[in-house]
């Protein structure tokens, strides 16, 4: 008896999904389009979104990731290797009076809109004016407080040609169209107008919810359907990919469809998915699911064939950065010194990133162009920094060998280090020295307690909240360890784990103590000053209210005037003409910077972007660098576009 | 079997949940690993078949370590009620041992098993967190797991 209940228990775990799976094919995918998986470009889509059913994109608080890329277009790319310029919309360089305060720009002619209609200045225009004049609520990411700032104006000049006069001099307005990650998105003046209005009194653009069957975008992708959840989003191609921006310049016509799906914060599921043939491409893992990856997928790989595998030259870098208008003790530049040598850099990058990343003590990524231009001339500075951990006791935290203990651990771990320790792994770090940091915390008036934690002044054990997001890993892991080097130093270490939404709103607030954002300094060409110019005093938002709506970026809550002195110089500086001067001030922005412990930086940005060649290929790798692979910015629209399918 | 069922009892249910996870997504490819169904909700075959899909792996995992509880639990009242008086007075009665075994001791032994398997279905629709966050089901109890990332306390209150 009891035998036969197993066996049919048995055949019922076989027989009902064998049934189920085989009237599901292909089993994990969402949604199925006309010719299958080889019509259909699956892309990992980093995170949940939200707000999946607005595609008003200009609206404040609207996200723009992995999208944007597909469907939106500005002035000008900016490769990220070489800091080149790539017109886009532009058909040259922007180009400025003797007195940089008007910006004339040619426009690309033959781009068109989904619609057919052609893009032109009238475009340009309406743009312009609907985002400084027509968006009350604020716009994607400052546009609005930046025109307004720089006094400015448009006018037609011809079907193809716009002019910019600003009411101030400035030799980089440009970068509002200028793209890393974005830059202004233009819209179809011919659509917007329509809708604008037919608004009811009192309402603006602000209000306006764009559904997607209404989007005519100049990219080449249209949104067709998504999940509620937030799981998934189906983009179809336009009909006429030769007329969009990509197709012109890449000359590919990129996959009938596009599908991003979110694999939830558990990176081993994107492994799984890319073995099963339903994910071509992932943005980042940990090391372990990218080995997961190369062990089970064989036609799959990185940027480079081996050690270090990985993209190592995203513009970005990774922190710890804190609120300085939180914990009291945190606004204390003794303590966030003390934090930082407390950490173990070797280890971080080794035992929690896998040797992969890059290291650097300052947010600049150490790539090609932006070490020659930073890490390089500040190094002697580096060595002969000196911090005082009290009683006059003068010390040296500068590392320069951390490259070379990474390079000893991984030819230890078996890989060949393909070139010198500094190519590969950066800079050099500050010491791991616990010796020094606790003294650095007793000069600022804490002491320990008998089971070795840390006292605040008052005679409370300390305690400390770091939160993160796990999409980013590096960034999650990054503060994983630094939460167990500071509670093995002796703090109260309370690591949080936040959705992304959370996460970037509670950045805008102030409402963290320590948390774990990127950013750089420099843009790819090695200029600062649009990179920082948000950290200005001008711009300051107090804990509890929200930055970004005052077009700036007061994350730290720091308001320092050697900043502000440093910000409003180099503003003045033509960074072509004058590039010495502005390298100057850049870097004593730098010093100011790390002498002062705003932050805890780390390592440069490291992607284990990871292509699957089993249906499509003409992905961009290390031998083949034709566009850069970050297929989520909006650069990256190239390298989609310049996909063509295996068979 | 019931060393099979003793073994499989005190075992975690998401520690089972990974294990179904890694044969069926990976080693045995035919459930997906995240989601809740296939394209957007319609009242037709492909969309429903396409929801018990999703769901067969998150019930299962749950499903088998209440099952091996509640074969246990069978187990321990058919023991209790074959002592009963009224058993030994149909044994005496010389009644076949499968008619008293079907009709009278299973019959009673239903009762409590019947009443607890009623209160756990509940448990299936009501959000079990860690099969849904395992397989990235968006039901309930990822709802929760959100709300209690997020701190959007009133959410994660109304669940209960």
């Amino acid at each position: 008896m009891a035998r036969k209940v197993v066996l049919l228990l048995l055949l019922a775990l076989l027989t009902v999904p064998t049934l189920v799976g085989i009237a599901q094919e292909p089993q994990g995918l969402p949604v199925e389009v006309p010719g299958g998986r080889e019509n259909l470009w699956v892309f990992d889509r980093i995170y949940r979104l939200p707000t999946e059913a607005n595609w008003n994109i200009w609206k404040s608080g609207i996200h723009t990731a992995f999208f944007h890329a597909l469907m939106h277009e500005t002035f000008w790319n900016r490769d990220q290797e070489t800091g080149e310029f790539i017109h886009a919309l532009a058909a040259g360089d922007p180009v400025y009076n003797d007195d940089f305060t008007e910006m004339s720009v040619d426009l690309r002619q033959g781009v068109r809109w989904t619609d057919g209609e052609e893009f032109n200045a009238d475009d340009v225009v309406y743009t312009i004016n609907a985002l400084m004049n027509s968006y009350p609520g604020g716009t994607q990411s400052g546009w609005s407080v930046q025109l307004d700032e720089n006094g400015a104006s448009v006018e037609k000049t011809g079907d193809f040609s716009v002019m910019f006069s600003l009411g101030k001099s400035n030799p980089r307005f440009h970068t509002l169209f200028e793209s890393r990650w974005n830059g202004i998105y233009m819209m179809p003046s011919h659509v917007v107008a329509e809708v604008e209005a037919s608004m009811a009194e009192g309402e603006s653009l602000s209000d306006w919810h764009w559904d997607a069957e209404d989007m005519v975008v100049l990219g080449n992708y249209l949104p067709i359907d998504w999940d509620e959840n937030g799981y998934w989003q189906l983009f179809q191609r336009r009909e006429d990919p030769e007329n969009s921006l990509a197709g012109i310049i890449t000359g590919g016509s990129g996959p009938p469809y596009a599908l991003g799906i979110w694999y939830g914060n558990e990176n081993i599921k994107k492994a799984i998915a890319m073995s099963r043939g339903e994910l071509d491409v992932y943005f980042d893992v940990d090391i372990e699911s990218f080995e997961t990856t190369l062990d089970t997928t064989p036609t799959a790989r990185s940027w480079f064939t081996a050690f270090p595998w990985a993209y190592p030259n995203e513009v970005s870098s990774r922190a710890m950065s804190f609120n300085l208008e939180g914990d009291p003790l945190l606004a204390n530049k003794d303590v966030r010194w003390a934090l930082a040598l407390a950490i173990n850099i070797v280890e971080l990058q080794t035992e929690y990133i896998g040797g992969i990343a890059k290291v650097t003590p300052f947010n600049i990524p150490p790539t090609p162009n932006l070490y020659r231009l930073y890490h390089e001339p500040l190094e002697q500075w580096l060595i002969d920094l000196q911090i005082d951990l009290g009683d006059g006791e003068m010390y040296n935290p500068y590392d320069p060998t951390v490259p070379d203990q990474i390079a000893a651990w991984a030819e230890d771990y078996g890989h060949t280090v393909p070139g010198t320790p500094r190519d590969v792994f950066g800079s050099g770090w500050w010491n791991f020295d616990t010796d020094a940091a606790a003294k650095l915390l007793e000069k600022a008036g804490l002491s320990r307690n008998g089971s070795g934690q840390w006292l605040t002044p008052e005679g409370e054990v300390w305690s400390l909240d770091i939160q993160s997001d796990p999409s980013e890993n590096d960034a999650y892991r990054m503060g994983q360890a630094a939460a167990d080097m500071w509670s093995d130093f002796g703090i109260d270490v309370n690591f949080i784990t936040l959705d992304r939404s959370t996460w970037t709103q509670n950045h805008r607030v102030g409402a963290f103590e320590a948390s774990t954002p990127w950013q750089s300094f420099a843009l790819a060409s090695g200029d600062m000053w649009p990179n920082v110019r948000g950290y200005h005093s001008r711009y300051y938002a107090p804990s509890g209210e929200d930055y970004n709506p005052l077009g700036g970026n007061s994350l730290r809550r720091q308001q320092e005037t050697r900043l502000d002195e440093l910000i409003d110089a180099m503003e003045g500086i033509n960074p072509v003409s004058q590039e010495e001067e502005n390298l100057a001030l850049a870097h004593e922005f730098v010093k100011h910077w790390v002498e002062n412990m705003i932050d805890i930086t780390t390592i440069a940005f490291k992607k284990f972007v990871t292509w699957d060649e089993k249906y499509w290929t003409g992905f961009p790798t290390s031998e083949n660098p034709n566009y850069q692979p970050l297929y989520w910015f909006m650069g990256g629209k190239f390298a989609i576009q310049n996909l063509h399918p295996t068979s | 079997m019931e060393k099979s069922l003793i073994t499989v009892y005190p075992a975690p249910y998401y520690i089972l949940a990974f294990v179904l996870l890694t044969a069926f997504t990976f080693y045995l490819p035919i459930f997906p690993p995240i989601g809740g169904a296939r394209g957007t909700a319609a009242l037709t075959w492909e969309y429903i078949t396409s929801v018990l899909h999703h769901g067969f792996l998150p019930a299962l995992c749950i499903v088998i370590g209440a099952t091996a509880h509640r074969f246990i639990m069978a187990k321990a009242l058919t023991t209790t009620e074959k002592s009963s008086d009224y058993v030994q007075y149909a044994q005496m009665a010389a009644l076949p041992q499968r008619k008293i075994l079907l009709f009278y001791v299973t019959r009673n032994t239903l009762l409590p098993q019947v009443t607890d398997l009623s209160l756990s279905l509940g448990a299936l629709f009501g959000g079990a967190l860690i099969a849904e966050f395992v397989f990235g089901y968006p039901g309930i109890g990822t709802t929760m797991y959100t709300a209690i990332n997020n701190g959007e306390y009133r959410l994660f209150n109304r669940q209960f």
